[in-house]
């Protein structure tokens, strides 16, 4: 079959006789119309160009946020762990919005064994010999210490509204004002608290809140465990070499010996040392 | 010449201009930008609608609604272009955006079908008013005998025989091969035979013999 081109032509003839065409108002309606479009295009554009760089601008604000955040939850090891008094870590506060600006370092301790952070007015650190710690943080508002393994004794003296931490593989203890031991290690972590308030805050689980005369226990598979602070658990905690010696500050503190919940009887550590002899409270009496 | 006005001055000629497969990625962004200019636009308008409008009379007959079909096609071609590769020419694009809106026309509802025609005669055209009517009359049974055709073969035919465009042409509108719109000129060819057997005057219209 083959086209047919006089058919072709024939209805080419009689479909130029049909007459249907646009007037020029209808052409330039549409004219119109098609510019009317172009606009509203470009506004599309401009919005979803402005809704990106809002966004990017918002990320790059935030990003630093996160970032410390992030350190934060996750602090990064520049000066790794100190042994000891062997490697004392050398750090210096720049800023004094919360106290005055302080240099320290760790300086072994040859009375103990063990090593010494002394931030003069602010907070006092104390380390047993075989203990890991390292220093996180010093500046004026946020004092942290990392305590890997073994035991520490923290005096937090004058923290002018800044913070103190410890921080363990097991969980962060902070400081609310307050007399401390912490004993840590990669399996286990004990808290006993002398004076004040401290929260342990798990790394899995939720925080608690210790007073003076409790004591934590916190295990890898095990929920943390408050019980009532006795003289065994305390040794347990903290050495006795450790502690400071310092007179003044038992005779200057809200919780005198005597209040203590010491166990009767229980004059002696597991090692079979004998417990310290409880100081006797000046109550005023004139000498 | 930039490549920007070289491209502008192309879609103001309307030559059939392709670009080369690495000038490709640096204009795809240049048709935006033309049709952002409100003067360009206008000039495009003005080449093309005469040719959009006779097409789309051509394809679906005298319709009311043929303003609403034109101003859709350009507002298509508003949106299609910033994905126009060059591949063909403008109008070629264009072209093929007016059969789309055809297409989409003839699948309307019955009603929609059957409310856009004129119902009414329109005015003789020319010096002899009988045959214009007679014209009229014919053009108005083919219209008939056209609807009764699947869209592809109506728009291959339409384009085919009322507009004389050439296979290659309406190929490259409709977006087939040149041997597929050839078949459905021919199959579009015998079924209007078909229905001019039963009708004289569409008969007639053909230039048939009674046979």
């Amino acid at each position: 079959m083959k086209l047919d081109e006089p058919m072709r032509e024939r209805l080419r003839r009689l479909a130029s006789t049909e007459h249907g065409e646009l007037d020029e108002a209808a052409r330039t309606r549409i004219a119109l119309a098609a510019r009317r479009a172009l606009p509203a295009r470009h506004a599309r554009t401009v919005q979803v160009g402005l809704v990106l760089a809002a966004a990017f601008i918002l990320a790059v604000l935030l990003w630093p946020a996160t970032l410390e955040q992030q350190r934060t939850a996750q602090p990064s090891r520049p000066a790794g762990p100190v042994a000891g008094p062997q490697a004392p870590v050398v750090a210096s506060a720049q800023h004094a919005a919360c106290g005055p600006v302080v240099t320290a370092s760790w300086r072994a301790n040859g009375m103990t064994g063990g090593s010494e952070l002394d931030l003069g007015a602010r907070a006092l650190f104390r380390a047993e010999a075989k203990a890991v710690v390292r220093t996180l943080s010093l500046e004026s508002c946020s004092t942290k210490v990392v305590l890997e393994q073994g035991a520490l004794f923290v005096h937090a003296r004058e923290l002018g509204g800044g913070a103190l931490s410890v921080e363990t593989p097991l969980g962060l203890v902070e400081v609310k004002g307050t007399r401390f031991g912490v004993r840590a290690s990669a399996h286990e972590l004990r808290v006993s608290v002398d004076e004040g308030k401290v929260r342990v805050t798990p790394r899995a689980g939720e925080s608690v809140l210790l007073v003076a005369g409790q004591a934590l226990r916190l295990g890898t598979k095990q929920l943390a465990k408050v019980s009532k602070l006795s003289a065994r658990l305390r040794a347990e905690v903290v050495p006795a070499e450790i502690e400071i010696e310092d007179e003044k500050v038992w005779h200057e503190g809200t919780v005198r010996p005597s209040q203590l919940p010491f166990e009767p009887g229980s004059n002696l550590t597991e090692e079979g040392r004998p417990m310290r002899k409880p100081r006797v409270v000046n109550e005023g009496v004139a000498p | 010449m930039a490549p920007e006005d070289f491209f502008i001055t192309a879609l103001a000629s309307g030559d059939r201009w392709r670009m080369s497969q690495a000038a490709r990625p640096q204009v795809l962004y240049l048709p935006v930008k033309a049709m952002n200019d409100a003067t360009r636009l206008d000039e495009l308008i003005c080449k093309e609608m005469p040719r959009v409008e006779r097409l789309l009379l051509r394809m679906l007959g005298p319709r009311t609604d043929l303003e609403d079909l034109v101003q859709n096609v350009f507002l298509e071609a508003c949106r299609a272009l910033p994905g126009f590769r060059g591949d063909s020419s403008l109008s070629t694009f264009i072209g093929a955006i007016t059969v789309h809106v055809a297409r989409r026309a003839m699948r309307g509802s019955w009603w929609q079908r059957h409310k856009t025609h004129l119902t009414e005669e329109g005015p003789a055209h020319g010096p002899d008013p009988e045959c214009a009517v007679i014209s009229a009359r014919h053009m108005q049974h083919i219209r008939r005998a056209l609807e009764r055709l699947t869209p592809k073969k109506r728009i291959a035919f339409c384009l085919w025989c009322l507009e004389g465009m050439e296979m290659n042409e309406i190929a490259a509108l409709t977006g087939s091969t040149v041997s597929a719109t050839r078949g459905r000129v021919l199959h579009a060819q015998r079924e209007l035979r078909a229905i001019a057997a039963k009708d004289p005057v569409l008969r007639e219209a053909l230039g048939e013999e009674q046979t």
